[in-house]
């Protein structure tokens, strides 16, 4: 029966050793993370270490060490936690960065990780096909970013964000505008935001589920938080013109994202376009442009991130169950995909709600009734597609079964799955504190 | 110890039923029926309650300080009830152990699933009646989708039940989000959701406009009214029998009591302004409703549409602009609540022995089912609403209070009432008399557990339409206030 291995044990297995890393890493960014005492901005300024940096490491450690629960279903994980090390490195220094070239190093060590994490099933056609793509049109993204740094260079002269910020405050010089433009515009390709997203479908269609869940939810946390860091640091451009921008991005990609998901039968094709679609709804966050669109996008997107790991690594589990014939009834898996799939659609009690809601009082606040209308049109066509789970999983006889070893990484990942459920069950009683905690922490 | 001895049992019954394992069917009915049964008995306190509040001459029983669970997570809501809520507390409560009980052969797999489900049910429609804030009614209102979406889904019948779980989902998720946006609103400008403070300021009327606008998009979806209608009768049709007898029974009601306890009362003059409208809507809606019916053979969508006209003179009556219209409305929410959903009973208990609701496979039936028949007869007759009965009661003052309000509109609706004798009793002959039907067996007649629901219907049935006086007294006090108001709107 599966899930008892015999080939394991805690001195040999290499996962044993990696996980027990990340747990000696978790631990002392989080005790740096309470006491938040020593930040500092280290060589020369390019590599900032404070409360928000801090913030974000702590809890992409957390996605990621639960990640490794599951990667044991992975044929090669030794390769995989090779890569995932490295991965983890890539984005410490990216959340970190504070100087284009560090930024860009370390943008690229990534993206190099994910084009070998898509192209990783080598027997499968789809899975080179999607690693080609993938690399050929990031790199194109990596490259338009290269443009705006360069360009920025040669404007001003300097690579520092400390310095920039001294630009971005004296004037907006077309020029430097332009350059800022490219960067961006780099930033929404990795992100995958319309009208730049040419590249999510295909790449997801071809990758194993792990990869897509690393995509997803992984990939995201370090690009979106030095995205959010710089925007709100070194872009501080006119409020019209960072709205502008934003909002028409945001109504793109809801139009793309949504759109594209409602008739999807490939069910990671559908992931890429709900991916596409919530990168919408950040981007209004962030073109509301004042401190409390500013909590709403952060907390958007912690949501995003934890009920998009809940759902994603449900599939997941279901496959790998299913492919073993297991014909005990497994009622956590009913129960959490319930939970994720009524909270992603923005059903009151559960956390979905409360993404959205901020994000409409944001809109609201700032007078901007039209794209609250916008957002209500969308959110209920989005409605559509992610009720579509909770019918085939539940309205033609539950076919879905199995149960868990009592191995221990079967246990961790449950109680993973079951944390982040329970997170989005109860969050309706805790979410004023969470906000409070949010906007103290923002300083509005 | 009232309300919270409600939750707490509620919460205590969600909790026995996922503890008892899902092969021990005949525990898990039992516990849920007993469950139900007390807490219906339990709900008795909260009369006291309000009862008290009218004695001392308050228009709300409220409790003083927010309860400790919100208080320890950081809210300031307030709990508060009225007659007004009470009733439809009280209605929502009754329908869970009848919808158990009729529910107890039809239903047969998944009976754990499908008690956690009304449960969850129920606790989400105490709180709506019992929270006097916007955001958390607006929370509560919406979460009832979260059990229905999954009863129509998994215990209905036939292919269709998808297409109309999506309808009935997607149609008030759309409604009630536009409300949400009106609420932030308020929240934004007022700095508060709590209807008590909100009762005492006021919206400029450029506001309100709006504000109604967004309210009654969602309420009359949930109503329904005309041009949103669609998921009712697909709703009712695909899901099971209880899942009907709720949806017919208590969840069309919500949308009648935002429009009594917000709509009203918050945007008076809004509501003076837009009368002619609704008038209009609801006129078509109801003869719209009432030609459909005629025309239709799935019996589940005859009560269905005529559900739709029904509900439909409640929004006349609500908008009539006098005491006996608001009254005769909520009297009607309140008789329909048995009526239809006693209606609807009776053909899930038909469809439990035949396995059909085309209207052209039966005939005769009173001579196979005698006692069936009886029952069916004073229904239908309740539901057209024939003197003596519930509904007679509301028909009766909202046609008093249209009467005096606008007199074209008391004319039309009164001879909609025509068409609604014609098709109930058209139902009615069809279904019981006449040869009988060749796809006819000799089937059992009402049993034992069948014939104790429908016998307590009946009793509710005669009794709210003989001595009507207790709710009313009851109600009206509120109901003046409600009226106060829109008339201190009126010399603005």
């Amino acid at each position: 029966m599966y899930g008892i291995e015999k080939d394991f044990s805690w001195e040999l297995s290499i996962q044993g050793k990696v996980i027990l890393f990340w747990v000696v890493l978790l631990l002392i960014f989080g005790w740096s993370w309470v006491n938040q005492t020593n930040w500092s901005f280290l060589f020369l300024n390019s590599y900032v270490v404070d409360g928000w940096v801090i913030t974000w490491k702590v809890f992409f450690l957390f996605f990621i060490f639960f990640f490794l629960f599951f990667l044991k279903k992975e044929k090669s994980s030794f390769e995989w936690f090779t890569l995932v090390l490295l991965f983890q490195l890539a984005t410490f220094v990216l959340l970190s960065a504070s100087h284009f070239l560090v930024f860009y190093l370390s943008l690229e060590l990534s993206s190099f990780i994910l084009y070998l994490l898509v192209g990783s099933r080598r027997e499968s056609l789809d899975s080179t096909e999607a690693g080609l793509k993938f690399f050929v049109l990031g790199s194109f993204g990596s490259i338009l970013l290269l443009i705006g740094v360069v360009l920025c260079y040669g404007i001003t002269g300097t690579l520092v964000f400390s310095e920039l910020i001294l630009w971005s405050e004296a004037g907006y010089s077309p020029p430097y505008l332009i350059a800022l433009f490219f960067f961006l515009v780099g930033i929404f390709f990795k992100l995958g935001v319309a009208p730049f997203h040419f590249w999510i479908p295909d790449v997801y269609h071809g990758s194993s589920w792990s990869v897509v869940y690393f995509l997803v939810v992984i990939s995201k946390i370090g690009m979106f938080g030095f995205f959010l860091r710089f925007v709100y640091t070194v872009c501080i451009i006119p409020f019209e013109w960072i709205s502008f921008l934003f909002f028409w991005l945001a109504f793109f990609s809801l139009w793309i994202g949504t759109l594209g998901a409602v008739n999807q039968v490939n069910m990671k094709r559908l992931i890429g376009y709900s991916g596409i679609s919530h990168m919408g709804f950040l981007m209004f966050g962030i073109g509301i442009g004042n401190g409390f669109g500013l909590m709403a996008t952060l907390s958007y997107f912690w949501l995003y991130v934890s009920l998009n790991s809940l759902w994603i690594l449900l599939l997941w589990w279901n496959q790998v169950f299913s492919l073993h014939k297991l014909k005990e009834f497994f009622p956590w898996f009913g129960f959490l995909l319930a939970v994720a799939m009524f909270s992603i659609t923005g059903v009151p009690p559960l956390s979905g709600f409360f993404m959205k809601y901020y994000l409409w009082f944001g809109l609201i606040q700032i007078g901007n009734y039209l794209i609250g209308f916008l957002l209500v049109l969308f959110s209920v066509v989005a409605a559509f597609y992610y009720l579509r789970l909770i019918r085939m999983f539940f309205f033609s006889g539950w076919y879905w079964s199995g149960s868990i070893s009592d191995s221990w990484r079967e246990v961790g990942s449950l109680w993973f799955l079951i944390f982040v459920g329970y997170f989005s069950l109860f969050f309706f009683f805790f979410q004023k504190y969470v906000y409070v905690w949010l906007l103290e922490g923002i300083g509005v | 110890m009232s309300w919270q001895l409600l939750i707490g049992l509620n919460l205590f019954a969600l909790l026995g039923i996922s503890v008892i394992p899902s092969d021990k069917v005949k525990e898990l009915k039992r516990f849920g029926l007993w469950m139900s049964v007390l807490l219906m008995g339990s709900s008795w306190l909260l009369y006291g309650r309000c009862e008290e509040a009218l004695q001392e001459g308050l228009l709300f029983w409220l409790e003083e300080k927010s309860p400790f669970w919100f208080e320890m997570f950081g809210f300031d809501f307030q709990i508060g009830m009225d007659f007004l809520s009470y009733y439809l507390l009280w209605l929502s409560i009754f329908l869970i152990p009848v919808s158990i009980l009729c529910s107890w052969e039809s239903v047969v797999a998944r009976w754990k699933e499908f008690l956690i489900c009304l449960f969850l049910m129920e606790f989400f429609l105490i709180n709506v009646f019992l929270v006097m804030d916007l955001f958390l009614f607006y929370c509560f209102f919406e979460a009832v989708l979260i059990p229905m979406f999954l009863i129509i889904g998994i215990w209905g019948s036939r292919e269709r039940k998808i297409h109309a779980a999506y309808q009935f989902f997607l149609y008030t998720l759309l409604g009630s989000l536009f409300m949400l946006l009106g609420i932030i609103y308020i929240y934004l400008e007022k700095g508060t959701g709590n209807l008590l403070l909100l009762y005492e300021t006021s919206f400029s009327v450029k506001e309100q406009i709006y504000l109604w606008i967004l309210f009654f998009f969602s309420f009359a979806i949930k109503i329904p009214m005309v041009p949103v209608h669609l998921w009712l009768p697909e709703a009712h049709v695909e899901a099971p029998t209880a899942g009907s007898v709720l949806l017919a029974g208590i969840l069309l009601k919500l949308g009648g009591y935002g429009m009594v306890r917000f709509l009203l009362p918050l945007f008076p003059i809004a509501t003076l302004y837009f009368q002619p409208i609704v008038y209009v809507l609801s006129l078509i809606g109801i003869w719209y409703s009432s030609l459909t019916t005629i025309r239709q053979i799935d019996l589940k969508k005859i009560i269905a549409y005529s559900s739709v006209g029904h509900m439909n003179y409640v929004v006349l009556g609500l908008f009539s602009n006098s005491v006996e219209g608001v009254l005769g409305s909520y009297y009607m929410m309140i008789s329909h609540g048995f009526v239809s959903s006693g209606l609807f009973l009776c053909i899930g208990i038909l469809y439990d022995r035949y396995h059909s609701r085309n209207l052209f496979y039966y005939g005769g039936l009173v001579q196979l089912m005698p006692l069936y028949t009886t029952v069916l007869f004073f229904l239908t007759f309740a539901n057209f609403g024939f003197p003596g009965t519930s509904s007679f009661v509301g028909e009766f003052l909202i046609l008093l209070g249209l009467c005096g309000s606008n007199s074209v509109v008391f004319f039309i609706g009164g001879l909609g009432l025509l068409l609604s004798t014609v098709y109930n009793l058209w139902f009615l002959n069809r279904l019981s008399f006449g040869p009988l039907s060749s796809f006819l067996t000799a089937n059992m007649d009402v049993n034992k557990r069948e014939s104790l629901i429908l016998i307590l219907f009946l009793v509710l049935v005669f009794f709210f339409g003989l001595f009507p006086s207790r709710l009313i007294e009851t109600v009206s006090w509120n109901v003046g206030a409600l009226d106060y108001w829109l008339n201190d709107a009126l010399f603005v």
